[in-house]
């Protein structure tokens, strides 16, 4: 028999809060092993939409 | 409803069609789009010496569902008589509705021992009175509403045919066409029909007068798909293909390379083409492909790519960005050197990939909720060990599908997984 111990550091966003790290949005985290939760932090959903608005804003060309 | 009177509601023009499609031809590569409309019934006339999508579309401001409806393709003679025969058909009518617009009948006389007079007489009935009386010639122009065309055997000829006998909307005397049965379309809910035809000329008649139908060729006029050297001219020893397959005029019918495209610079390449597959009868020379790609396939209706291969590239921007029927990519070879800004970005049907090589920067696949769990592990797989934490963000589907063993696998080499 063999035991296996999995550890996973999961971070999960407040109601109606997204986390980022400035680069990546979630509403849930699981975090790498040299990661660490203080380079997450909450934002709105509301500014979620404008960050991801402005994002996908791209004039045809 | 006749046809012809179908043809007196008719509004397309379809002389500028002719046209456009003459001066493309001439060009030899120009790629054209061309939407036509009319009310009931759409002629146009097609130079495309290829296979080429046509799209219908049926309109209407009183009607919601188009399942009930028919859409007639017809060719260009919209007389259903094409020869008479002396002793067999003395007389008769040739056209019986009524139609407006600018027309020319023509024929082929081949009367023989004519007694008294040197050829056949065919009497032009318009409006029931008759206005034309026309031997020895073979063609007439009319002009105005047309009722009725009848044949009458005024000459006493013995023996001998008219034929060849054509009725078309123009003012141009056309090659001869033998009538054809229509071919009945049926649109679906939405009234979308979609057809291929290499016919020279086409009408389409809707069974319904009150229905606008628009009609779009997604082709390239004068394109040959055979031509050799305009593929050569095209992609031999070329390396920059920035914009080369730009556009929806760019489609599966007539993107046909016969080199392989040796690449270089891509930017746009495809970017809002038509073409649905990369990489089958196509053929890449990833070699020298050691640029920053950017949106290589922006917007395109690619659904299926055989290999890209990227190991050589730099950044890659938005290469499959809002390629929203993209669903497969057979292979795909990273590398350490790349970094991905909105690579997939948009990618809301990408269900199966399998990664070669090495992801070491930070990836996205945010909004494909569909990908498999041995794309996602493909993925996983590929992700390089770091040092300096990297992201990899996935769907919350996709999160889903992966255990607490497989997430591990990726954060253990320094990934979180957002």
């Amino acid at each position: 028999m063999e035991m296996t111990t999995i550890e996973l550091r999961k971070i999960t966003a407040s109601e109606g809060m997204v986390l980022t790290n400035g680069e990546a949005y979630s509403k849930e985290v699981y975090l790498g092993c040299n990661d660490n939760p203080d380079n997450w932090q909450e934002i709105t959903e509301e500014e979620y939409k404008i960050i991801i608005e402005k994002l996908n804003f791209k004039s045809d060309i | 409803m006749s046809i012809a009177e179908k043809i007196l509601r008719a509004k397309t023009d379809y002389d500028e069609v002719y046209e456009a499609g003459k001066r493309a031809a001439v060009d030899g590569s120009k790629v054209i789009t061309k939407t036509v409309s009319g009310k009931g019934l759409v002629r146009l006339t097609d130079v495309s010496e290829m296979p080429h999508k046509i799209n219908i579309k049926l309109k209407s401001d009183s009607i919601t569902d188009f399942t009930d409806f028919k859409v007639n393709q017809c060719g260009k003679n919209l007389s259903t008589v094409n020869s008479y025969t002396v002793g067999v058909s003395q007389s008769g009518v040739i056209f019986d509705g009524s139609l407006t617009g600018d027309f020319v009948f023509s024929y082929e006389n081949n009367l023989t021992d004519v007694s008294n007079y040197a050829g056949a007489m065919f009497v032009i009935t318009v409006n029931g009175s008759s206005k034309y009386a026309v031997p020895n010639t073979r063609r007439v122009n009319i002009s105005g509403t047309l009722t009725k065309i009848s044949v009458i055997n005024w000459c006493s000829a013995k023996g001998g045919s008219i034929d060849n006998i054509q009725l078309e909307r123009g003012l141009n005397l056309t090659e001869f066409e033998a009538y054809k049965e229509p071919i009945e379309l049926s649109p679906n809910t939405e009234g979308t029909i979609e057809v291929q035809s290499v016919n020279p000329s086409v009408t389409f008649v809707s069974d319904n007068e009150d229905v606008t139908l628009d009609i779009t060729y997604n082709q390239s006029y004068g394109v040959n798909l055979n031509n050799d050297r305009y593929w050569r001219n095209l992609t031999y020893g070329i390396t920059d293909y920035a914009y080369a397959f730009y556009g929806n005029r760019w489609n599966d019918y007539n993107y046909k390379p016969i080199y392989p495209m040796k690449l270089y610079n891509v930017n746009y390449m495809f970017a809002n083409s038509a073409i649905t597959q990369v990489g089958y009868y196509d053929e890449f020379d990833f070699s020298g492909f050691t640029n920053n790609i950017l949106y290589m396939f922006y917007k395109s209706a690619v659904k299926k790519i055989k290999l890209m291969d990227f190991t050589l590239s730099k950044t890659l921007d938005s290469v499959f960005r809002e390629c929203k029927s993209l669903e497969t990519i057979e292979l795909l070879r990273f590398s350490a050197v790349n970094t991905y800004q909105n690579t997939f970005l948009g990618c809301t049907a990408l269900e199966n990939i399998v990664v070669e090589g090495e992801i070491a920067n930070s990836i996205s696949f945010s909004e494909s909720s569909k990908l498999t769990h041995d794309s996602l592990m493909s993925v996983i797989n590929a992700l390089a060990i770091v040092e300096t934490t990297k992201t990899l963000t996935l769907h919350a589907d996709s999160k889903a599908l992966l255990t607490d063993a497989e997430k591990a696998i990726a954060t253990e080499k320094g990934w979180t997984i957002a």
